[in-house]
């Protein structure tokens, strides 16, 4: 009699567990999934590249790097006399009497001490011309230790992109100013 | 013992019979399928896909390409704070359904920025309560209704990039939807 009741105990236990599966199967069909993966795009410090030869500063530009999307370049520039360990004397050069430079205006705006170029740069692009020459002018001596030391200090900000709240370009935003 | 035993099978023989019930009741459309092909009765059932269009990056801006179809989701290599994300998956349905059926999407987020945020259109979609970022296709995907649509998700296919996102590793999001039969 116990042997019966058990046999008949699994045989029930089987069938209970194989109908769970069919008590559940309603139609229901899956699509394909979408996955997408995203990178955040970098900031690339720009260079800043001339010739330098007999004295004189030529052809200074800017490099804007790779970041993967056009940027707008300002740049300012640091006259000073310098000596070998970079200190700065107190006095500075004054342009036009110690020194002369030719900039490239046609691209260039200056604005509250920075000078910005006046149209976007492709990645992986460069400005035209921010100096086309620079030099100490004839017979003006530098102070004793010191020589005549031009410093070019570049930035990019993104030329795509707006604001949250009023939808102003990056540049303005930032920088204050629009190119013309 | 004997009488545990005895006790133990009448228990069983009551659940079995109760979930011969329920198998019955929601089982129908298996029971349909099996029927011969040449029957006319034969339950249908159409299909649902998931899908998005190409996306171009182009002077620091990503536009969607209407001609061309992703097999399995973009690559975004340049997010960008400020500029926003165009994106467009929808899904496809086709074909006729023997049941009538709803549809669902669910978007999984992975390392997601809160500075990058996206709206689900309302016309198309109610959110499911008590379900994290699921909804529900409002309109019914009725019986034997022939079908060939296309349900976007994003409001204006696109996502938000704040002025202040700052990127600091990359991370995914995921689409997926199913239809199922209504209950």
């Amino acid at each position: 009699m116990k042997k019966r009741f058990f046999q008949v105990f699994i045989l029930l236990t089987a069938l209970v567990i194989m109908s769970i599966p069919l008590t559940i199967a309603y139609f229901k069909a899956d699509a394909n999934n979408v996955n997408n993966s995203f990178t955040p795009a970098e900031s690339i410090m720009p260079t800043v590249e001339e010739t330098f030869e007999n004295g004189e500063k030529k052809d200074v530009f800017i490099k804007v790097g790779n970041p993967g999307y056009p940027v707008y370049v300002r740049a300012t520039i640091i006259f000073n006399w310098k000596d070998e360990n970079g200190n700065t004397y107190y006095n500075k050069p004054i342009i036009n009497q110690d020194y002369e430079i030719v900039l490239n205006d046609a691209d260039w705006n200056l604005s509250d001490r920075f000078y910005y170029y006046n149209k976007s740069v492709a990645s992986g692009g460069q400005t035209t011309n921010l100096i086309n020459s620079c030099k100490l002018k004839d017979n003006v001596t530098a102070p004793e230790g010191f020589t005549f030391d031009v410093e070019i200090i570049a930035q990019t900000i993104q030329a795509v992109g707006t604001t949250d709240d009023t939808d102003s370009a990056a540049i303005e935003d930032a920088w204050g100013y629009f190119p013309n | 013992m004997d009488k545990l035993l005895k006790n133990m099978t009448l228990t069983f023989l009551g659940v079995l019979l109760v979930l011969t019930f329920v198998d019955a009741t929601y089982s129908k459309y298996i029971a349909a399928n099996k029927v011969s092909e040449n029957n006319a009765n034969v339950a249908k059932f159409g299909t649902v896909e998931l899908k998005e269009h190409e996306v171009k990056y182009e002077n620091g801006m990503y536009v969607i390409n209407k001609e061309s179809l992703t097999k399995s989701g973009n690559k975004y290599d340049y997010v960008i704070p400020g500029v926003d994300i165009a994106k467009d998956p929808f899904v496809f349905i086709s074909g006729t359904f023997g049941v009538s059926c709803e549809l669902y999407v669910k978007i999984v987020k992975n390392s997601f920025p809160e500075t990058i945020t996206f709206s689900i259109r309302e016309d198309n979609w109610a959110p499911v309560i008590g379900e994290t970022d699921t909804y529900k296709y409002k309109n019914e995907i009725k019986l034997n209704e022939d079908l060939n649509q296309d349900v976007y998700i994003l409001e204006d296919n696109k996502l938000i990039v704040s002025q202040y996102y700052q990127g600091s590793g990359g991370f995914e999001l995921t689409f997926s939807a199913w239809i199922q039969q209504c209950l």
